[in-house]
């Protein structure tokens, strides 16, 4: 089903807690000596000299990395379908992952006993966990250390894990959190996750009315965990993100793509990954080797970030989201002095066939990232939880104010059972 | 003749003397190429900038140095461009927020700064039939420095250079020996002041002489154009690069792997004397002011001179000559000299007690090993022959091994006392009072 890019072959048992687990990673987190592309023909071959500090945590915690999960090119898309080596869906082979950590989502579900550490910048994480009936929690940007994560958008990056149940994404995060000098956008909040859930009942969540437009079977199931919640003595309020219905997409898309187009131009073949033709000039011998690596998302999104940042535009484009992305932080933080936290479907519909998305324009398709955007775009903590019981999964994302992971976990727990 | 009107700006790049890089724990050190790398500061995918708080300080003392206005954040910003020497293809630097704007530095008048900012060096290239890229430089510590274009001479510009380079050594935050950069822009009234930038030149020799070059050649074209133009150090002269309509777009974004650094704690540090300051106080001392000027060059003959005991004038004398002589090209730290040790030695020879080349001497030995002066003159028995009688024996023993040198001084051979005096020394080891013998000899030929 092609989730896995390169598998480690000297992998060992997981030890301690992590027994009896096996263990993957998405593609853009470096691991020392085993082959990392980030799903890119461009570092076809790399082979990190370094573990990232994750990775170095779960060797220290007794685990070890069974394979590296596949992605869409640099974490650029939504299906999984924007790699060399595109991953099925397996519940029905037919149908997208999701993307862009489609290969860790797959895994899980394929796989008894296995976790994946997967990584958000708009929804990478949430989302194929929705179209794989798995569970994929993002959590607060900085208390998961990025160093060793290949970068998309270094400000909306976040390390994250795919599972099935929720107990195992506390277990992980346990293990992987912390503070990390290497990295410094890490923050010093450390907690124990694997403590007994918060008491749901009482709570209020917010149900934004702009997050509400879905596939009649996506809504009706989302319906009936609303009223399910109810029933449990969970509060449901009416709230608005209107600015994010709004600005979101363009917001993240600007600042994403700006950030990405910095972060690929390193990848010129001189030190690493692919060798071009060596006998061509600098200019050339770069050239030819991004125009022939590259992928056609990532070529789209260096030019359009390009773009966004030159002088004569940044003022109206780069510059402006990063203003706009303070008043949507904004929004949020406004719903979250009256709920606990903001629950709507993870995404509008259940996993789409290869031949729907095949002819969707690039615009139709970053549409489709509404629903985890904002939340990716102020690093406020979610998860996705299957919440459709027949027929082809769907999730339901729960999303918390800043450092309010193991709230998000809890009412994650309490919806799972 | 009409006065040239010339505007020149500087732009400079200074290394700050940290002991590791910008961005990474890889030391600064010279070392074979490519030795002193690591993810970081070669690029690495996965790798993140951290900042190096020394080179923080060091920004803000030289932001502070050149009475700049201080921000209480700093914030990096990515400067986008292909070059073989920068590994990431971007370079970490500030833009829209420089750490110091608006400031002024006095050299000969008043210059105005425009700006100073941290930023990290790319690697450095070497070209022969092939590139090669040394990495052990990419990531170090830059301070770059912008002036208003004030500067009127190229004297003025080298004296504006040689004054700032002075003064980045008291700040302590430049080492002596590492090479100066800057991009030059040069502008007459002929042109209506079109401004003409010359990019990357490095030291000041090579400043000085794109300066006059371009007044040169601006005065003497028909149409002079905005634009950016190259340096070719072996042939002397500029030549065009780009024009305005091609300037280059760095497309800047924020650095989004810093967060904004609060350095409001470090704005308070107090600066040291500068050089200014420490000329005028040596010169109220009673220091000539073109001694104190050459004693201020280097901060440790400054430094070392401000802790000896001895008349300042005097000793100012003893600096100057005696003390830069020994020291060579190695820094007061680097030798065993002290400054105690050294004004007991001038001393001694101003009470006469001892010779003047033999204090010379002793002055290198004390370069190299620690010698108490006073005990070591004492043991080696150096002390200046002061017995007049002792004397006289020598002379008249002088006189009668070289009577032919005698018969000489008396036909009028001026040379030949030197000759009396130099074997009266000999005998006695340099340490006869030389005055006295040289008054002996005469009394006794004539």
């Amino acid at each position: 089903m092609n989730y896995f890019l390169a598998k480690n072959k000297d992998v060992k048992p997981c030890k301690g807690k992590l027994k009896g687990y096996t263990i993957s990673v998405k593609d853009n987190i470096c691991t020392k000596g085993l082959e990392t592309t980030a799903g890119s023909q461009i570092l076809k071959g790399y082979k990190p000299v370094f573990d990232a500090t994750v990775i170095e945590k779960i060797k220290a915690s007794g685990g070890d990395i069974l394979a590296k999960a596949n992605m869409d090119e640099f974490g650029f898309g939504s299906f999984n379908i924007n790699t060399h080596k595109v991953p099925q869906n397996p519940l029905d082979k037919s149908r997208v992952t999701g993307g862009s950590s489609g290969g860790s989502a797959a895994a899980v579900k394929d796989l008894d006993n296995h976790i994946s550490i997967a990584e958000s910048t708009g929804g990478s994480i949430a989302n194929p966990a929705s179209f794989c009936g798995v569970v994929g929690y993002t959590p607060t940007y900085g208390l998961v250390s990025r160093y060793g994560l290949i970068d998309y958008a270094n400000s909306l990056d976040k390390i994250g894990i795919v599972s099935r149940k929720v107990r195992e994404c506390k277990m992980m995060m346990n293990i992987i959190q912390g503070q990390d000098f290497k990295d410094s956008t890490s923050i010093k909040h450390e907690e124990d996750y694997e403590k007994k859930s918060l008491e749901v009942k009482g709570m209020t969540l917010g149900v934004p009315k702009e997050y509400l437009e879905a596939s009649k079977e996506v809504k009706e199931a989302f319906e009936k965990t609303i009223s399910q919640l109810k029933s449990k003595g969970v509060k449901i309020k009416s709230v608005s993100l209107k600015k994010n219905a709004n600005y979101s997409i363009p917001t993240y898309y600007l600042i994403a793509m700006s950030e990405a187009s910095t972060n690929l131009a390193k990848y010129s073949g001189l030190r690493y990954g692919v060798e071009g033709n060596t006998n061509l000039k600098y200019n050339d011998y770069f050239k030819q080797v991004r125009t022939e690596y590259f992928g056609d998302e990532a070529k789209r999104r260096i030019v359009l970030g390009t773009y966004a940042r030159m002088a004569g535009f940044r003022e109206q484009y780069y510059d402006k989201a990063l203003r706009v992305r303070t008043l949507l932080i904004d929004e949020y933080k406004e719903v979250f002095k009256e709920v606990d936290a903001i629950i709507h479907p993870t995404m509008p519909m259940v996993a789409p066939r290869f031949e729907e998305v095949k002819n969707l324009d690039p615009l139709a398709i970053y549409q489709m990232d509404l629903l985890t955007v904002g939340a990716n775009l102020g690093g406020f903590p979610h998860i996705s939880i299957p919440m459709k019981k027949e027929g082809l999964p769907a999730g339901i994302m729960i999303t918390g104010n800043h450092l309010e992971d193991f709230k998000v976990l809890s009412i994650g727990e309490h919806i799972e059972n | 003749m009409s006065i040239l009107k010339i505007k020149i700006g500087l732009e400079i790049h200074v290394t700050i003397n940290t002991q590791s890089k910008l961005f990474c724990s890889c030391s600064t050190k010279q070392s074979s190429p490519n030795t002193q790398v690591c993810p970081v500061c070669l690029g690495h995918p996965g790798s993140k900038p951290v900042t190096n708080k020394e080179a923080v300080k060091k920004i803000i003392l030289i932001a502070k140095a050149l009475n700049c206005e201080l921000r209480e954040e700093l914030i990096f910003s990515r400067k986008s461009y292909f070059y073989p020497d920068l590994s990431k293809n971007y370079q970490i630097t500030q833009f829209e927020e420089p750490i110091g704007e608006n400031g002024f530095f006095e050299s000969k008048g008043k210059i105005r700064i425009k700006r100073v900012h941290l930023e990290e060096d790319p690697a450095s290239i070497t070209r022969t039939n092939k590139t090669l890229i040394d990495y052990n430089r990419s990531g170090t510590p830059l301070a770059e420095i912008v002036t208003e274009p004030d500067i009127t001479s190229s004297l003025q510009a080298r004296a504006f250079m040689k004054k700032l380079l002075r003064d980045l050594q008291y700040l302590e935050v430049f080492n002596g020996e590492d090479v100066i950069k800057a991009d030059v822009n040069v502008s007459v009234e002929k042109s209506g002041f079109k401004r003409v930038e010359v990019k990357n030149v490095t030291g000041f020799k090579d400043i000085q002489s794109v300066i006059e070059h371009e007044v040169r050649r601006q005065q003497k074209e028909e149409v002079v154009e905005n634009e950016t133009r190259g340096w070719d150090a072996a042939k002397r002269k500029t030549y065009s690069m780009r024009k305005k309509e091609t300037e280059a777009d760095y497309a800047y974004i924020y650095e989004p792997d810093i967060p904004i650094i609060d350095v409001s704690k470090f704005l308070g540090v107090k600066l040291p004397k500068l050089s200014d300051e420490r000329i005028k106080d040596f010169i109220e001392k009673g220091v000539d002011p073109v001694d104190a000027d050459i004693i201020c060059m280097r901060k440790d003959v400054a430094d070392f001179f401000e802790k000896t005991t001895s008349e300042p004038k005097i000793t100012s004398y003893w600096v100057r000559r005696e003390l830069l002589r020994v020291l060579e090209d190695n820094a007061v730290e680097e030798t065993f000299l002290d400054a105690k040790e050294f004004s007991k030695l001038i001393e001694l020879v101003e009470k006469k007690t001892l010779n003047e080349n033999i204090a010379k001497e002793i002055l290198e030995l004390m370069r190299d090993k620690k010698i108490d002066v006073k005990k070591y003159v004492e043991k080696n028995n150096l002390k200046t022959l002061n017995d007049d009688n002792l004397i006289e024996e020598t002379v008249k023993r002088v006189l009668k091994e070289n009577q032919k040198a005698v018969e000489d001084y008396k036909s009028g051979e001026e040379k030949a006392l030197q000759y009396l005096v130099g074997q009266d020394m000999k005998l006695t080891k340099g340490k006869a009072h030389p005055k006295k013998t040289n008054e002996m000899i005469l009394e006794r030929i004539e």
